[in-house]
Formats: structure tokens, C-alpha cells, sequence
């Protein structure tokens, strides 16, 4: 006797790209295809391999010392060589920065998968995200590299502060990620203005300089830039630079969780149209 | 009896046609816009994916209108129609791609889509690679993909080859590898578009017969979408025939291929090829333009029995071709080729240069029963196949007072030939 047969209802209102954790669960072999082809494509016939994850914020912090740290003479406000200061806050930036703008693409990048075979849509921006974390290792034993040379010992908070922060900065780039894709695939100059907004973005986070530079009377907007608290609280416990602001980072959590979750609606809600309008 | 495998319940597709002349070009330009009138563009970009007013617009396109048809259990049907008859839209739909605007449909069993051979395919990964890739991207897990690995390698005959990258591999064994991945699907139903339209002849039988086991032995259901009539006759029992977005025919096979060549009959004096689709395989030096009917019928494309079949193809070249050949395939209403010819390159210029061409081609005595016929035209070099259209002109040919008197309107085979007839006595 055969087991019964599962039924599927196809009507306009089914929700054409989701229908459920249960599912998206089903399709972890699909995701973890996605991150490994990504992965393997990258690196694979490159000479440093996965050495290239370094290259960027290593190169970034070296331009950012010669130009801000130098040049321009940004003061760090304290003991800690601009070096050290400046890759603290590009390690995060950078992971940031590639998390949005990787799973902004992810549609775009696969039209052909999803125009033409059915999975859970989410699983193209897990997926984006998920080769990221791997960058982020390597990225932060580049850091930790780093501290040593610099003789510089993290704090007891930095175990509980650098995880919540780096975890606050993958949920707000997955859910930013997740807004930018689903009005990507719609609106086709969003890529554009993306990538000029970003750009903004890290001006208006202390990636170059100490958050405590901007004018007292400024400081309550500029601390509602979650980036703020994040890179305070990597700064903060791992060189020793004031407090972890956990009131801050405890707003941040909510933010990121509001535009996670906004994020995902809207993308279900867009998933319908993708085959048509894209 | 059971549930049907598919029940299609009066399912309905609607596209608004987007305005291209009103859409931003630049950044600048939309945010200038958006600007000025926040509203109009608002609702423009909106009304593209949204249809409260429908009835009323003119900018609408109904891919599908009141389709309903049932599948069931086990049945291998054919899904058939000209291109733009809404098939490809019937079948995203079912694969749930697009949402229906109406009307619903209710699937018993899992179902697998097969729209495109190697999806997901990364050419710098190993053929290997992207057998678990695409075979994840199609809905197998890890485990089922690794206990039939052997046998996929197997079925594409690359053993050999299964660990380099697939941007070295040539057409033929990237398209035999990306089907044996599919053929080892095994879900209840299995949805297939057009797929066996590429790959050599011999390879084709191959899969052809790897479905039809699929069917008869799993019971598996099939909704086969193909344009090839042959292997539709040879593999459905029935046929849904769709045309602009209806459901024409839905019957035995036979009945929906007859009406499907009927409908597809060529009607303008000269055919164009332009926005006809093409094979990826196509090497394109050469592009077939358009075909002219020459035979003097009127109306075009239907000839009277006895008229001579004589076309002129015109053809642009955009590099120069050497040992070309032009090649005709005729097929009669039932999808079989009946006569193939291909040119001799010694015969004509070996050597053309870029530019326009027109060629004239005809069947001088060849005498055909009335009925339907199509013609495929292909130019080939040596390097191989240049441009190819299997169903470039449909062409009817009508009977005649000669061929109601002499019978010929009931003979059951395509051609009339000529056959020399010595009668003598003979012996005491």
C-alpha cells in the first residue's frame, strides 16, 4: 500500500516562494550546494585562494592609515596605534558592506535558477550570507594577528561583546540585504543608488574616526546608526577603548530584528512577481 | 478511480504589458521623476503587477484564459501549441515560478519541473560538481544524488571526463550530462518542456526511452511540452493543444497534432524567421531571414495538388562561409520526416562572402496527397550547423478535381510518385 500522496494547491493567493521554515529546512542541501559553489568558483583557481579574504580590509586599513591616519591626522583619542584602530572598525565595515551587498545581487546573480526552478527563494540571500561568515573568519584571525603584533590585550568583556556585535551586524546586513534584493529584482536603479548610500553610510560610521569626535549636541542621531554601537563595542573590549555600550547595542538588537523581520515580509510579498517583472 | 495527478481548473494568466517609453532610463532621470510626480510613477510601476481594473485596460495581455484540463494518474499527455499560445506560462505556473491570476490548481504527488537542462551549472566546476549541484537545485538531496551518481555518470557516457570542468566539455556531453542528472528525478510527476529539442539523434532515442520507462514502469505521470510532433505521437496517448491562451483540443494525440498543424499553417506570402527561437548549438554565421512562397498559390502556402512546392529562402551571412550546404527536411502531419535533401557544396559557390542571399529551392515532380506538411531549412558549414529552423514554413496542399478523380485524396501514403509502367504480352 503506497503512502498517501502529497497534495498541493496552486491558486493566486499561495505564497510562491516560502512556505515554511519546515521547508526552507528541507532545502539545506540546496543551501549548503550554493555556499560551496560560491566558494569553490571564488577561490579555486586564484593563486592565494582563500587569502583573498584579507586582501580587502588589509588594504583598506593600509590606505585609510597612509591617507587619514597620516596624511590628514586623525587622532585616535587614545594609546592605540591608528593601524590597529582603523582595521577594528573595516573588519566589521567589510563584512557589512559585502553581506548587503551580496545578498542584494543574489536575485539578479541567479535569474536563471529562478526563473526557472522551484525552492524556497530565501535560500539564494542564506546562502549569499553564509560564504561571507567564512571571509569573517579569516578576517578575524587577520585582527587577532594584528593584536598581537601590536601588543595590544583584549578585555574579559570581549567575549560576549564581539560575538552579540558581529551577530547585531549579520542580522542587520541580511535584512538590508533582504529590502535591497526584493526592490532590486522591481526598481532597476536601486543597484545604483545602493552602492552610493553605502558609501554614505560608512562616513557616517567611526570606521575612519572615534565616534566621540562628532559634536556633543549630535551624538543622539549619530548613535541611532547601529554601526555605532557595534564598532564602539569591538573597539571596546578588544583595545581597551571606553566601555562596551551594551544600552546601545541592546537598540541596535531591536533594529536589526526590525529590519530583518520587514525585510523578509517584503520579500515574500515581492517573490510573486519576480518571474514576471524581473 | 483516484484523484487526478494534476487538475488544471479554469486558470488564468494576465501580463501587463509594460511602457517602455515611460520608464526611467537613468538614475537621474528617475529620481528627477519620482520628484515631480511621486504618485504617477508609483502607480505605474505598480499597475505592471497589479490588475483590480483589468477588464477595462488596454495595455493587457491574457497568456491564459479558462484553461482546465485533468492528467491522470499514470498518463503520459502532451502539451502542444504555437509559440506564444501560453504553454511555457501554463507550465511555469505549474511549477511555481508564477502565480496563476486565476483559478487554481491541485497537484497529487510530488511534482518535479524539468523548463531547461543544466540549471544551475557553473562551468568552472567539475562535471561532478555540478551533477550534486543541479541535482540539488532540482530537488534531490545529497544522499539520493550520491546513490545515483554511478549511474548518471553512466546513462551520459562521460565517465572519462566527470572530473574536469565543464566549460571544457563540448555541447553534446554538457547536454547528455545535464539530462542524465534529470532523468533520475523521481517524483510522481514530471513536468517536461522542450528539453530533447537539443543532443544528436541517437541520444534523443536514448532519453526518449529513458521517459517512456519512467512512465510505464513507475507509473509516473508525464506532462510533456515538446514541438517535435514525432516524439509527442510517440510517447503521448493525448494531447492538450493550447492557441492564444485556450484550450483548442484536448483529445487523442493524433487529433491535436492534425489540429495543431492545421492551425500553424503559414498565411503571408512571405514568412519571417526573425523572431523565431534558435537553438543554443547554432554556430550563427548564417541567419535564415525569411522564406517567400513562389509557387504562384493563392492564398500562400496552399498549394493545389500537382503545383509545384517552390520557395525562395533568404539568408544573411555574417561571416564568410565555406563548403556550405543548404538543407530541407519535409514532414508530413504526423511529425515524420519525409524527405531530406541536403545541397551539394561542389555544385554551387563553395565560397560565399558576408552579405544577403536568396535562394530559390523546389521539388520538381514531387507530387503530395493533400494534407499538411512542414518544411525544416538549416544552413550548415564545415564547422557545423549554422542556423536551423525544424518548422520554418507549414504548407497545405489542397485537392484538385485531378486528384478527387483519380483517387489520390484517399491514398494513405505523402507522395504520388512517378512509376514507369511497361505492360506486354507475355509467352503462348
Amino acid at each position: 500500500m503506497n503512502p498517501p500522496l502529497s497534495t498541493l494547491v496552486i491558486a493566486p493567493e499561495s505564497p510562491m516562494g516560502m512556505a515554511g521554515w519546515r521547508e526552507l529546512w528541507a532545502a539545506r542541501d540546496l543551501w549548503r550546494f550554493l555556499v560551496w559553489r560560491d566558494l569553490k568558483t571564488r577561490y579555486s583557481q586564484s593563486v592565494l585562494g582563500l587569502g583573498w579574504a584579507v586582501v580587502q580590509p588589509l588594504f583598506t586599513m593600509g590606505v585609510f592609515t597612509v591617507i587619514f591616519g597620516g596624511l590628514v591626522g586623525v587622532k585616535t583619542g587614545s594609546a592605540v596605534p591608528y593601524a590597529v584602530f582603523s582595521l577594528t572598525a573595516v573588519v566589521v565595515w567589510t563584512f557589512f558592506q559585502s553581506i548587503v551587498n551580496d545578498a542584494s545581487g543574489c536575485l539578479t546573480t541567479n535569474m536563471g535558477l529562478v526563473t526557472k526552478v522551484y525552492f524556497p527563494r530565501m535560500v539564494l540571500p542564506l546562502a549569499a550570507v553564509t560564504v561571507r561568515l567564512f571571509d569573517l573568519v579569516i578576517m578575524l584571525v587577520l585582527l587577532a594577528a594584528t593584536l598581537a603584533v601590536a601588543r595590544l590585550k583584549p578585555e574579559a568583556s570581549a567575549v560576549a561583546a564581539v560575538p552579540v556585535a558581529l551577530l547585531i551586524t549579520l542580522v542587520l546586513g541580511t535584512g538590508a540585504g533582504l529590502w535591497l534584493s526584493a526592490l532590486a529584482v522591481q526598481y532597476r536603479d536601486v543597484r545604483h543608488g545602493q552602492m552610493f548610500l553605502l558609501q554614505l553610510l560608512m562616513y557616517a560610521s567611526p570606521v575612519i574616526y572615534a565616534a566621540d569626535r562628532v559634536p556633543k549636541a549630535w551624538q543622539r542621531l549619530y548613535s541611532l546608526n547601529p554601526l555605532v554601537g557595534i564598532i564602539g563595542a569591538m573597539r571596546g573590549s578588544l583595545l581597551g577603548m571606553g566601555p562596551v555600550p551594551w544600552g546601545l547595542l541592546g537598540l541596535d538588537t531591536v533594529l536589526a530584528i526590525i529590519l530583518y523581520a520587514s525585510g523578509a515580509w517584503y520579500f515574500h510579498r515581492a517573490m510573486r512577481l519576480f518571474a514576471d517583472v524581473a | 478511480m483516484s484523484e487526478p495527478a494534476i487538475r488544471v481548473d479554469n486558470v488564468a494568466k494576465l501580463y501587463r504589458l509594460g511602457r517602455r517609453e515611460e520608464r526611467a532610463q537613468t538614475l537621474v532621470g528617475a529620481t528627477a521623476r519620482l520628484l515631480a510626480t511621486p504618485w504617477r510613477n508609483y502607480r505605474q510601476l505598480r499597475r505592471l503587477t497589479h490588475f483590480e481594473d483589468a477588464a477595462q485596460a488596454d495595455d493587457i495581455l491574457w497568456a491564459l484564459r479558462d484553461v482546465s484540463f485533468d492528467v491522470a494518474p499514470g498518463e503520459v499527455v502532451g502539451l502542444i501549441g504555437r509559440n506564444g499560445a501560453g504553454k511555457s506560462t501554463l507550465l511555469k505556473i505549474l511549477s511555481r515560478i508564477t502565480p496563476p491570476t486565476r483559478g487554481r490548481i491541485v497537484v497529487h504527488g510530488r511534482l518535479a519541473s524539468l523548463l531547461e537542462v543544466g540549471t544551475g551549472f557553473h562551468p568552472e566546476l567539475s562535471g561532478r560538481d555540478n551533477v550534486f549541484l543541479n541535482g540539488a537545485i532540482l530537488g534531490m538531496t545529497q544522499r539520493e544524488i550520491q546513490r545515483k551518481f554511478d549511474e548518471i555518470v553512466a546513462f551520459a557516457e562521460i565517465e572519462n571526463f566527470i572530473d574536469t570542468p565543464v566549460k571544457r566539455y563540448s555541447s553534446g556531453m554538457y547536454v547528455r550530462l545535464a539530462f542524465a542528472v534529470a532523468a533520475h528525478l523521481e517524483p510522481e510527476i514530471l513536468i517536461v518542456d522542450e528539453v530533447l529539442a537539443v543532443g544528436d539523434a541517437q541520444f534523443q532515442k536514448k532519453c526518449l526511452g529513458k521517459m517512456r520507462e519512467v512512465s510505464s514502469q513507475g507509473g509516473r505521470t508525464i506532462l510533456f511540452v515538446s514541438h517535435n510532433m514525432d516524439s509527442i505521437l510517440r510517447l503521448c496517448s493525448r494531447a492538450v493543444l493550447l492557441s492564444d491562451g485556450q484550450v483548442h483540443t484536448d483529445g487523442p494525440a493524433r487529433t491535436a497534432v492534425e489540429q495543431y498543424m492545421f492551425l500553424a499553417r503559414s498565411r503571408t506570402l512571405v514568412v519571417s524567421f526573425a523572431g523565431a527561437p534558435r537553438l543554443d548549438i547554432l554556430r550563427g554565421s548564417a541567419r535564415l531571414e525569411s522564406a517567400e512562397d513562389r509557387s504562384g498559390a493563392e492564398p500562400p502556402w496552399s498549394l493545389p495538388y500537382g503545383r509545384e512546392v517552390r520557395l525562395l529562402v533568404r539568408f544573411t551571412l555574417t561571416k564568410p562561409l565555406e563548403f556550405w550546404r543548404i538543407g530541407l527536411a519535409l514532414s508530413g502531419s504526423d511529425g515524420m520526416e519525409i524527405a531530406t535533401w541536403q545541397s551539394d557544396p561542389a555544385a554551387s559557390a563553395p565560397y560565399l562572402a558576408p552579405g544577403r542571399y536568396a535562394c530559390e529551392l523546389r521539388y520538381p515532380g514531387l507530387r503530395l496527397i493533400p494534407d499538411v506538411y512542414f518544411l525544416g531549412v538549416g544552413i550548415r558549414s564545415n564547422f557545423g550547423m549554422e542556423d536551423y529552423l525544424s518548422e520554418a514554413v507549414y504548407f497545405e496542399v489542397l485537392s484538385s478535381p485531378e486528384s478527387a478523380q483519380t483517387g489520390v485524396d484517399t491514398f494513405r501514403g505523402r507522395i504520388v510518385p512517378e512509376v514507369a509502367v511497361d505492360v506486354h504480352a507475355d509467352g503462348p
